[in-house]
């Protein structure tokens, strides 16, 4: 995403502006566009950073991950977790998720924000991952959670 | 006891069998467009291939609850050198075909819909 720099304003944007572009393209296709736009930032960050295939280790990925995503990074959301699972999987605790912001709904609502976690595991492991949302701050929960479960 | 993964696969794999050359690839994709299983051929990107599926289900679903004409079955894009046909199987995945020009539609939608239904009693 090189060129055309914004020596002005900068590299961050309001979240309403986000929250139209994700929320409407999910009102016309669903999650899975916004799901693989996630997937596809996720991938190619830890990609980018040199880290493809490096860790399965929940503690430097939550480390790396944060430094990344996190308040000093582009500010996606705060990791407050990532803990390993019998499956060979992790779940993912977060808080301020970029997609639940000044949102309130019934079912889970981290289409993008999940995504990217399942493209970055995906690529910092190297195995093929799936994953879902079983608590939102959408729906009221204290933070969002996320199964990063492998295929 | 073969994996999830390896029924959704033998599924596949039998459904490609029983379609013969009429068919040149099959996916098995979450509703999040997350491959499952995929015997596509290589030249396909099938990680695309399933993000663009499970968009296609969506959008027919919107468009199907806009027009209130009910669950949509199918959506098949016909192109000038062959068709693409997705499915719903069960209610957390789908199943994407790729087809030859001059495909047999009716054996394959009576294939196709037998292996999105053994698809969803896997998952």
């Amino acid at each position: 995403m090189a060129g055309n720099e914004r020596p002005t304003l900068g590299n961050f944007m309001s979240l309403i502006c986000f929250q139209y572009l994700r929320v409407g393209t999910e009102e016309v296709a669903e999650r899975a566009p916004v799901v693989a736009a996630g997937r596809q930032r996720g991938y190619d960050m830890v990609t980018s950073l040199g880290l493809a295939g490096s860790t399965h280790d929940p503690g430097t990925i939550r480390e790396h991950l944060d430094a990344s995503l996190g308040l000093r990074g582009t500010k996606l959301c705060l990791i407050q977790s990532i803990t390993s699972k019998p499956n060979g999987g992790y779940e993912v605790r977060i808080t301020e998720g970029a997609c639940t912001a000044g949102q309130t709904t019934s079912k889970p609502h981290c289409a993008f924000t999940m995504g990217v976690f399942i493209g970055a595991f995906q690529a910092i492991t190297g195995k093929r991952v799936n994953g879902h949302e079983t608590e939102c701050c959408a729906c009221g929960a204290d933070a969002c959670i996320y199964q990063i479960d492998p295929v | 006891m073969a994996t999830r993964q390896e029924q959704i696969m033998g599924t596949l794999d039998r459904l490609s069998t029983n379609l013969g050359t009429d068919i040149s690839g099959a996916v098995a994709v979450s509703m999040d467009g997350i491959v499952l299983a995929s015997r596509m051929s290589s030249d396909v990107n099938a990680d695309r291939v399933g993000a663009v599926a499970a968009t296609m289900v969506g959008v027919t679903r919107r468009v199907s609850n806009e027009l209130k004409i009910g669950f949509p079955e199918e959506a098949i894009i016909k192109a000038n050198d062959g068709l693409f046909m997705v499915l719903p199987a069960g209610d957390q995945s789908l199943l994407a075909v790729n087809l030859r020009q001059g495909a047999n539609l009716g054996m394959v939608r009576i294939e196709a819909r037998e292996a999105a239904t053994a698809i969803g009693r896997v998952l």
